[in-house]
C-alpha cells in the first residue's frame, strides 16, 4: 500500500508534509480538487468551488516556501468553509434561495485569519438552509450525503463539511455550532468538531442564526487538527463586540499529557437518564469512558436536573432571535426579489419575496420565534426560556464543582436515513438534545469518534468543557482519539478510485 | 364652542423628543454622519445591514447622552441594554432598529419651566415637567417616494446608523405654549452641551406629542399621537389644533380614539395615520449582538464635572448681574450664538450690557432679517454693533440715523463690521447745537401759528406732531431730546 496523499491524512501532518517540501501545496490542493469533482456530484458537500483561484493561492504558498519566506501555521493546506461564512468573491448562500446573486464584500474575521495563516479556500459547503436543521435535508440546494453510506444523512446543519473531510474533499473545514451543528454532523460522519467557548471565535462575518448561541468552530480528522484550526481563527475581534477579550493559549502544548487525575463527569441524563438513546452508542461511549479510566482518570457521576428542559428553551431562544435575525432577507437590498406585479405595494414585495425565497423549516422557525417575542405571549415564552437558560447554566457551574470536563454521547442514534424524519420535525429536534444546553450554556464542547455502530456508522463522544478551557477539552479529547483511534470512511462508490486496492 | 365649555377641559400633553448626537461617526460603526452627502455614500455592511455584519457600540455616542441625561437632572444606569425593535420598513435596512427598551441609559430627570407671565417681564410662572426616561438608539435611512414623479421610491442610506437619544417626557405640560416651552427648554440645553444642532428643519430635533384631554379629578382621558412637528409653530398649532379636536369629539358625545395622527401644516389639521389596533407589536427583545452598556460611576462625576453652565442658570445671571431683561435673557440663551454675539458686544466695550442684549434682540436682528447675511456675522460685528447701540442709546445717533446706519451697514457688500463703520461715517453728526436747534424750532414754529395755538389751547397730542416736523426739517438728525427741550420751552 503506497502512502497517502497528504489530504487524505491530517491537517498538521500535511501542513509539515507542504513546510518540509515533501509535497508541493498545489499537487495536495489539486488532489483535494479531483476528488471533489469526482464524489462531489453524489456527496453534494459543496455549493461552490473555486478551482482557479485555490489553485493560485496554493501556488503562492509554494513560491513563498521557496522564496525562504516564513510560513503560516495552514500554508497549503486545502480547507472549506460552510456556507454560512463569508468569502470575498464567493457567492454566500446560506443554503438559502433568498440570498441568490449575493456576493459578500469583505471576508468573515475567521476567513481573513485563515488566509493569513495560509491556507487555501477550496469553496463553500452544503448546510441546512440558514443552519436551521440536523440533517442537511432543509438545504435548497439537496442534501449532502453521508461518506459512510449515501442514503444516509450527513447530520446538520454543517452537513457538507462533515461529508467533505470525512470523504477527503479537503483537509479540514469550517462549520459553525448553534445547538450542535459542528459536534453532531462530526459525529455522524466519524470526524472530529470543536464548538468553542461562546466568545472565543469572532461571527464578524457569518450569518446570524441565533446570535447568543452561534460559534464558529474546526471540524477535522484529529484533534489536533481541531486545536491548530482554532488557534489560528480564535481569540479577540474588535469588530465582534460578543468576542471574549482573554488572548487563546497554546492550544497543541499539552495535548499529549494525558488524563492522569482528570475528574470526567458523566451527565445521568446522558445515559442512565436519557430516553431514545441506542444502545449500541451507548456501549461504544461506555466503551471510551472506561478507557479514559484506564488512563487515570475519575470518573463522577454528576446530574444535570434541568436538561428535559433544553430543547423547549433553545427553541424559544434560538427562534426569537433568528426571527429578527431573518427580517433583513426582504429584497429590498441584496438577494432574491419577487417579480413586481401591477399594483403590488411593499408588504406584498416582503410577502411574496419571504414566501418564496425561505424554506419550510426556515418559517417555522421564524413563525415560532416571532410568535414566543408577541405582545402577550413574550412573558410565557421568551421570558420564562430566559430564566430557565439560566438554570441550565446553573447546573454545569455545579458540575464544575466536582469535574473538569463532561463527557456523553454527541447523538442519541446513528446518521439515519434521508427523509426518514423531514415529515416529522419535532423527532428531529430530538436527536439534539445532548447538544443545547452546551450553547444555552456557553460552553466549549468536542465531538470524537469512538468507533462504528454494528450499522457501520460511526458513533461520537462528546466532551464538555469550563468556560474557554478549550486546552484541557482538547487534551482528553486526544486521549480517547488515542484509544479509539480516527475513522476512515469507505470510498464513495462512483467515485473514482484513487487508491490501489 | 364656548369659553366656558372649553375651560370645562383640561389638556394633558407629553413630548417624546428625538435628538441626532453630533458624534463624527455613526452609533455601530464607523461610517460619518455628516448630512447632505450624495444617497447610499456614507454607508458600509453594518449600516446596509449586511448579512454577518455586526454592531459596535460608539462611546462617544453614550458620552453625549450621559451628558444630557446629568444636565436634565437624571440618574445614570450603572447598567443598560440595548434591544432590538422589530418592524419591516424599506429604509430600516435590518427589520429591526436598535434601541434601548427596559432598561434605558438614563432615568427620572425634569425641566422646570419659565412661561412667559403676564408682562413680559415677569417669568413668574413655573412648570415642573418631569422627564421619564433618555434612551440611545440608531436612526433609520430616508424614502424618497416618486422623485420627479417616477413610480419608484428609493432609499438613503447615510443617515442610517446615526445616533440619537429619545427623551421621554411625562404627560406633565397643559397647554401647547407649555409644549413649546418645554421643546425650546430641551433644545437650548441639547445646544448648550453640544449634543445635537438642533436644527429642526432638517430633522436633527424631532419631536412627537401625545395629547389627550380630560376634566380635571377625573381619569386621563385617551390620547393621540401626533408625528411629523418639525417647527416650533408647527408643534403649537398641532397641538391647539388636536385639543380642539378633540374638546369637540368629547362636547358632541363621541369618545376619542387611541392612533396615531400626522400633523399637515399646510391643511393646518392632524389626520388619522393609524389606529390602536394597527399599532406595531415591535416585539422588544435585548439585542444579542451587543453586551449589557456598564457605565462606570467615576466616568459619570467626570462627565458631571465637565457640564457647562446651563440655560436656566445662564439666564438668571444675565438678568442678576447683567441687569438684561427676562426676555432678552431667555432669547439669548436659546441659541449659543446669540450669547456669543452678545458676549462679544460686552466685551467689545458695550456701556450697558441690558440695553446692548435688547438692542442685538431687536433692532440688529430686525436689520439682519431684512437682508441676506448669516447670524455669524452679527458676531464678528459685534463690537461695531455695540458701539452703534452705544451710541444711539446716549443721543449720538438719532432714531433715523440709527435706522440708515443699520440699513445700509447690513445692505452693504463689505463683511459687516466693515460696512458698519462705513454706514457709520456718512451718517455723519447728530445736530445737538442749542443756537441751530432753536432757529429750526422757531422756524418751523412760525408757519404753525394754528397748531400752536391749538396746543396752548390743551391739544398737548400735538407735541409729536411739532417734534416730527422739527425733524423733518433737521433731515432726521437732530438731537432728540435737545429738540423735545426746546420745543417744550417755546411753547410752554
Amino acid at each position: 500500500m503506497t502512502a497517502l496523499l497528504p489530504h487524505e491524512q491530517s491537517l498538521t501532518a500535511c501542513a509539515q508534509a507542504i513546510a518540509a517540501g515533501e509535497v508541493t501545496a498545489e499537487t495536495v490542493t489539486r488532489a483535494a480538487l479531483d476528488r471533489i469533482e469526482a464524489q462531489n456530484p453524489l456527496l453534494n458537500a459543496y455549493l461552490h468551488v473555486d478551482s482557479a483561484v485555490a489553485l493560485q493561492q496554493a501556488r503562492a504558498v509554494d513560491l513563498a516556501r521557496v522564496a525562504g519566506k516564513e510560513l503560516g501555521p495552514l500554508a497549503g493546506v486545502p480547507v472549506s468553509v460552510k456556507d454560512l461564512i463569508a468569502v470575498q468573491g464567493m457567492p454566500l448562500t446560506a443554503g438559502s434561495r433568498i440570498l441568490q446573486g449575493y456576493t459578500p464584500p469583505r471576508d468573515a474575521t475567521v476567513v481573513e485569519r485563515l488566509r493569513t495563516a495560509g491556507a487555501v479556500l477550496l469553496g463553500k459547503t452544503n448546510l441546512d438552509e440558514f443552519a436551521m436543521g440536523s440533517s442537511n435535508e432543509s438545504s435548497a440546494f439537496g442534501p449532502a450525503r453521508n461518506p459512510w453510506n449515501t442514503q444516509r444523512v450527513p447530520g446538520g446543519s454543517s452537513g457538507g463539511a462533515a461529508a467533505a473531510v470525512a470523504a477527503g474533499l479537503g483537509v479540514a473545514a469550517l462549520g459553525t455550532d448553534t445547538g450542535g451543528s459542528i459536534r453532531q454532523p462530526a459525529a455522524l460522519c466519524g470526524i472530529v468538531g470543536l464548538k468553542p467557548s461562546y466568545g472565543r471565535v469572532s461571527r464578524l462575518g457569518v450569518v446570524a442564526y441565533a446570535s447568543s448561541l452561534d460559534q464558529v468552530g474546526p471540524m477535522t480528522r484529529t484533534v489536533r487538527d481541531a486545536a491548530r484550526l482554532l488557534q489560528v481563527i480564535g481569540g479577540p475581534d474588535p469588530g465582534d463586540a460578543t468576542c471574549d477579550l482573554r488572548a487563546l493559549p497554546d492550544l497543541e502544548a499539552n495535548l499529549d499529557q494525558g488524563v492522569a487525575g482528570l475528574r470526567v463527569g458523566v451527565p445521568h441524563e446522558f445515559l442512565d437518564g436519557a430516553e431514545g438513546l441506542d444502545p449500541a452508542v451507548r456501549s461504544r461511549v461506555d466503551a471510551a469512558l472506561q478507557a479514559l479510566q484506564g488512563r487515570g482518570a475519575t470518573l463522577v457521576p454528576v446530574a444535570l436536573p434541568h436538561t428535559r428542559h433544553t430543547l423547549a428553551t433553545y427553541y424559544l431562544i434560538a427562534t426569537a432571535e433568528a426571527s429578527a435575525n431573518l427580517a433583513r432577507y426582504d429584497g429590498v437590498r441584496f438577494g432574491r426579489r419577487t417579480e413586481a406585479r401591477p399594483g403590488d405595494g411593499i408588504d406584498d414585495l416582503y410577502a411574496r419575496t419571504r414566501g418564496e425565497g425561505f424554506g419550510t423549516e426556515v418559517k417555522r422557525r421564524i413563525l415560532l420565534g416571532t410568535f414566543a417575542l408577541s405582545a402577550g405571549y413574550r412573558d410565557a415564552w421568551y421570558e420564562k426560556a430566559c430564566r430557565v437558560r439560566r438554570l441550565i447554566h446553573d447546573d454545569f457551574e455545579r458540575a464544575w464543582q466536582t469535574c473538569d470536563v463532561l463527557a456523553g454521547p454527541t447523538s442519541p442514534v446513528v446518521a439515519w436515513k434521508l427523509g426518514e424524519f423531514v415529515q416529522d420535525p419535532l423527532a428531529m429536534y430530538l436527536m439534539d438534545v445532548f447538544t443545547l444546553g452546551v450553547n444555552l450554556a456557553g460552553l466549549p464542547a468536542l465531538s470524537v469518534p469512538v468507533g462504528l455502530h454494528p450499522d457501520g456508522l460511526p458513533v461520537g463522544l462528546q466532551l464538555i468543557g469550563r468556560p474557554f478551557d478549550e486546552a484541557t477539552l482538547l487534551r482528553a479529547g486526544a486521549t480517547v482519539e488515542a484509544d479509539a483511534g480516527t475513522l476512515e470512511p469507505p470510498e464513495t462508490p462512483d467515485a473514482s478510485d484513487r487508491r490501489p486496492a | 364652542m364656548s369659553a366656558s365649555e372649553a375651560a370645562r377641559w383640561q389638556a394633558v400633553i407629553g413630548l417624546e423628543v428625538h435628538a441626532q448626537l453630533r458624534t463624527s461617526t455613526k452609533i455601530f460603526c464607523s461610517c460619518p454622519t455628516s448630512f447632505g452627502a450624495a444617497p447610499n455614500t456614507h454607508v458600509c455592511p453594518v449600516c446596509l445591514g449586511l448579512p454577518g455584519a455586526l454592531p459596535v457600540l460608539n462611546r462617544a455616542a453614550v458620552q453625549l447622552a450621559v451628558r444630557t441625561g446629568l444636565a436634565v437632572g437624571c440618574t445614570i444606569a450603572p447598567r443598560s441594554v440595548f434591544a432590538r425593535k422589530n418592524y419591516f420598513y424599506p429604509d430600516l435596512p435590518k427589520g429591526y432598529q436598535i434601541s434601548q427598551a427596559e432598561l434605558p441609559v438614563c432615568l427620572d430627570g425634569h425641566l422646570d419651566l419659565e412661561l412667559p407671565g403676564a408682562t413680559t417681564d415677569s417669568p413668574t410662572l413655573q412648570r415642573h415637567a418631569r422627564i421619564q426616561r433618555i434612551h440611545l438608539e440608531e436612526d433609520a435611512g430616508k424614502s424618497i417616494h416618486g422623485e420627479g414623479g417616477a413610480q419608484t421610491s428609493a432609499i438613503d442610506l447615510n443617515r442610517a446608523g446615526t445616533p440619537l437619544i429619545e427623551i421621554v417626557g411625562h404627560p406633565d405640560l397643559r397647554s401647547a405654549d407649555e409644549a413649546v416651552a418645554y421643546l425650546k427648554e430641551l433644545r437650548a440645553i441639547l445646544l448648550c452641551l453640544g449634543v445635537c444642532d438642533g436644527n429642526m428643519e432638517e430633522g436633527s430635533l424631532r419631536c412627537d406629542a401625545n395629547v389627550s384631554v380630560h376634566r380635571p379629578g377625573e381619569p386621563l382621558g385617551t390620547r393621540c399621537e401626533i408625528k411629523n412637528v418639525n417647527s416650533f409653530k408647527s408643534l403649537r398649532d398641532a397641538i391647539a389644533y388636536e385639543i380642539d379636536r378633540q374638546v369637540g369629539l368629547l362636547n358632541d358625545g363621541q369618545r376619542v380614539v387611541q392612533q396615531t395622527r400626522l400633523w399637515s401644516q399646510e391643511r393646518g389639521r392632524t389626520e388619522a395615520m393609524r389606529s390602536k389596533e394597527e399599532a406595531h407589536d415591535y416585539r422588544y427583545f435585548p439585542d444579542p449582538d451587543l453586551p449589557a452598556l456598564v457605565i462606570d460611576p467615576g466616568e459619570v462625576e467626570i462627565l458631571r464635572l465637565g457640564l457647562p453652565e446651563l440655560p436656566a442658570a445662564r439666564r438668571a445671571r444675565l438678568r442678576a448681574e447683567q441687569g438684561v431683561t427676562a426676555q432678552a435673557a431667555a432669547w439669548l440663551v436659546e441659541e449659543p450664538e446669540r450669547l456669543r454675539a452678545f458676549q462679544a458686544g460686552v466685551q467689545g466695550g458695550a456701556g450697558e450690557p441690558a440695553a446692548w442684549a435688547t438692542f442685538l434682540m431687536t433692532q440688529a436682528i430686525a436689520a439682519l432679517t431684512r437682508s441676506s447675511r448669516a447670524f455669524a456675522e452679527v458676531t464678528t460685528a459685534a463690537r461695531e454693533l455695540a458701539r452703534i447701540c452705544d451710541k444711539w442709546r446716549t443721543g449720538g445717533l438719532s432714531n433715523r440715523m440709527l435706522n440708515d446706519v443699520l440699513t445700509q451697514g447690513f445692505a452693504g457688500e463689505e463683511p459687516l463690521f466693515a460696512a458698519l463703520q462705513t454706514a457709520l461715517t456718512g451718517v455723519g453728526e447728530v445736530v445737538s447745537d442749542t443756537a441751530a436747534l432753536e432757529a429750526t424750532v422757531d422756524q418751523v414754529l412760525a408757519g404753525l401759528g394754528p397748531q400752536v395755538e391749538k396746543y396752548r389751547s390743551g391739544q398737548v397730542q400735538l407735541f409729536g406732531f411739532f417734534v416730527g416736523q422739527v425733524m423733518r426739517v433737521l433731515d432726521g438728525k437732530g438731537d432728540a431730546q435737545a429738540v423735545n427741550a426746546i420745543l417744550r420751552r417755546r411753547l410752554g
